[in-house]
């Protein structure tokens, strides 16, 4: 029972900051592309539109969920509830500072990602429950790019654990109190920029919600809070991704002058305001484009750079903890 | 081309006459124009690509050599602990014998009395019925063990 | 009272034989899929949790997905699948039934090697067991495998499916072609 206590505590304590981020992170985009774009943003509820995200929050929870008279009830309830909860698991095993995580185990980044892989299945089942065209049209695109580009990511991973020695996330902070992995990583760090838009989804690798073909992507028929757990597993997910690239590429909360936690803040909001910025001025790429930038391009050369990288870290002798 | 087929007279035979007023009339200027610049003009952003492969090979060398002079210095370190380790083996491993001996007794002495009203049970026999030895106890050191293996 | 291990392999069996029962291609996967979870559950249970986390990463992540791909891009009609293999299939299943109960029937050695890993580690305990001691086993396996591998094969290509001539049909009606290639 203690057990169980502590547990669910531990969530909570860890999920509202981050529910309160997601609803945050809306306003700063629509700010920096405004700003971007000359223009003021949301700037009507309360001081500068501060009350904005929380009125768009309140609007979708009162809002009515339609069901479509042709959906499958389960298959389309279960979508965006499959989709959030996997997104906010997804936090159990990364830490945001010094010992503060969930769980703390040698496979961390393997059950990061496996849980990541699993989130195909919200969209893929929500588009498919919709029994709609656009909808399943979104979703399988959806699920085709999230499982090409997870192939890159975990390559991207091998390089990491082949640096750090370990899958335990804090282990692989630890290596980096000398140098940071984004050194090591150089050479590839544009491909893991892209492929960590791509795996959220983001400009230019927002495929699934080309809005031209596709009205809105594998979220067409949803409403009210189905579309509202969908937007947060989004945003979280972009969230998350942010802090996981500051833990293993950016040096994590290894800082002489500041508390941990604030330095994997502020490092993991210039990754998310990269993600803005890539958002207010680059277009979309083509389907086959994005086909061919992970299957020939990413998986390719970060594969050569796995063998260039390990024969290096063989003749250092590798690194012990 | 052949003119097969067309009339002796039809046609140009030479080059028109000016009409007697004289037009001015838009045209190239003398020498004609100069030639059209069909190359893309963008504009130059950022730094050349040699200077960003040089400076991107310079950092991963820096990378590279920092992870190794940490390592090395992490290796250091764990071989000091390891000694130290080493150093106070026997002493540790005399007491892990001493309490796993006494532990044993306590454990068989308890099981006797827990289990005297069956008459076939033997006090101390392993649940599984395998041959294989497993010791007792873990190895003090990781690394240095009976199985050998880390 | 039921403990972790009933449970979770409970649900693991019953999506199991609802993977075979129900009717449409989704709703199989997606029973497929909770018993992949809930192996993979099962092993990081019981201590092997780097082959869970793979079991979660291959096969639901990556190859499950692309069967779903197959199956909703495919729209199976609902009807009553394997109807004509009902009397092979009980008897397969009695055969399989047999050969994995006499196995744990006659298996000597229960949970040790669940005890073993914490000496020799995880990765080795899984070689030394798959690879050495139940080889058999993971033969017989694969010997499964191969069988529904070239039943699948022969659901496909066996039956009497229709087959179009392009001569025949020409025969058929030889004026118009003829009308036609004029």
């Amino acid at each position: 029972m203690k057990v169980i206590i502590e547990g669910v505590s531990k969530e909570i304590v860890m999920l509202i900051p981050m529910l309160i981020g997601v609803a945050y992170m809306t306003l700063g985009e629509r700010k920096v592309l405004g700003g971007m774009q000359r223009r003021r943003g949301p700037n009507k509820v309360w001081i500068e539109g501060v009350g904005q995200p929380i009125a768009d929050g309140i609007k979708l929870m009162i809002k009515e969920g339609v069901k479509p008279m042709r959906a499958e009830g389960v298959m389309y309830k279960a979508g965006p509830v499959v989709t959030w909860m996997l997104s906010m698991l997804g936090w159990s095993v990364v830490p945001i500072g010094e010992g503060e995580v969930i769980v703390d185990i040698e496979v961390g980044i393997i059950v990061w990602m496996s849980i990541g892989s699993l989130g195909v299945y919200g969209v893929i089942i929500g588009g498919w429950g919709s029994s709609s065209q656009y909808s399943i049209m979104g979703g399988l695109r959806s699920g085709a790019q999230m499982v090409s580009y997870e192939l890159g990511m975990g390559v991207m991973m091998i390089c990491i654990i082949i640096i750090g020695g370990s899958g335990n996330i804090s282990r692989i902070v630890e290596v980096q109190e000398g140098v940071w992995n984004i050194s090591i990583m150089m050479p590839v760090v544009v491909m893991y920029m892209g492929v960590i838009l791509a795996e959220t989804s983001r400009t230019p690798f927002d495929l699934p919600e080309a809005e031209a073909e596709l009205v809105a992507g594998y979220n067409v028929e949803y409403g009210g809070m189905g579309f509202g757990m969908y937007f947060l597993a989004e945003y979280g997910n972009i969230i998350l991704m942010s802090v996981v690239s500051s833990v293993i590429m950016m040096g994590g909360w290894n800082s002489k002058y500041m508390r941990g936690e604030l330095v994997v803040g502020i490092k993991s909001t210039i990754i998310v305001y990269v993600y803005i910025w890539i958002r207010g001025s680059w277009c979309r790429y083509r389907y086959d484009q994005l086909m061919r930038i992970g299957w020939k391009g990413v998986i390719v050369y970060v594969g050569g750079y796995v063998i260039v990288m390990g024969s290096i870290m063989w003749s250092i002798g590798g690194v012990s903890i | 081309m052949s003119d097969f087929g067309r009339g002796p007279t039809s046609g140009l035979t030479g080059p028109p006459k000016p009409p007697p007023h004289a037009a001015i009339q838009d045209g190239p200027p003398p020498g004609g124009y100069p030639p059209i610049d069909v190359r893309r003009n963008l504009p130059k952003v950022g730094p050349s690509g040699s200077t960003l492969l040089i400076g991107v090979g310079l950092i991963t060398i820096y990378g590279f050599w920092g992870l190794s002079r940490s390592a090395q210095r992490r290796r250091r370190l764990n071989q000091e602990k390891y000694q130290i380790r080493l150093a106070i083996t026997p002493y540790l491993q005399a007491e892990e014998d001493r309490h796993t001996v006494k532990q044993n007794r306590r454990r068989l002495r308890q099981e006797k009395e827990l289990m005297k009203d069956v008459p076939e049970y033997q006090p101390g026999e392993s649940v599984y019925k395998t041959r294989k030895y497993t010791p007792y106890v873990k190895p003090l050191i990781p690394g240095v063990g009976p199985q050998g293996l880390p | 009272m039921l403990g972790v291990y009933e449970v979770i392999g409970g649900i693991g069996v019953i999506s199991g034989i609802g993977v075979i029962m129900k009717k449409k291609g989704v709703e199989s996967v997606v029973y497929m899929i909770i018993s992949f979870v809930n192996i993979a559950i099962w092993l990081m249970r019981i201590g092997v949790e780097y082959v869970g986390w793979i079991i979660m990463l291959v096969y639901i992540g990556a190859i499950a997905v692309l069967f779903m791909f197959v199956v909703m891009m495919l729209e199976i009609r609902e009807e009553e699948r394997g109807r004509e293999y009902k009397g092979m299939m009980v008897i397969v299943g009695m055969g399989v039934g047999v050969v994995i109960g006499g196995r744990v029937w006659m298996e000597e050695e229960g949970r040790e090697w669940i005890e073993r890993k914490e000496k020799i580690g995880n990765v080795m305990v899984i070689s030394k067991v798959m690879y050495g001691e139940k080889m058999i086993g993971i033969i017989e396996c694969g010997m499964m495998l191969m069988l529904g591998m070239i039943a699948v094969i022969m659901m496909v290509e066996g039956g009497e499916r229709k087959k179009e001539e392009v001569r025949e049909q020409e025969l058929r009606r030889w004026e118009e072609v003829i009308r036609r290639k004029e």
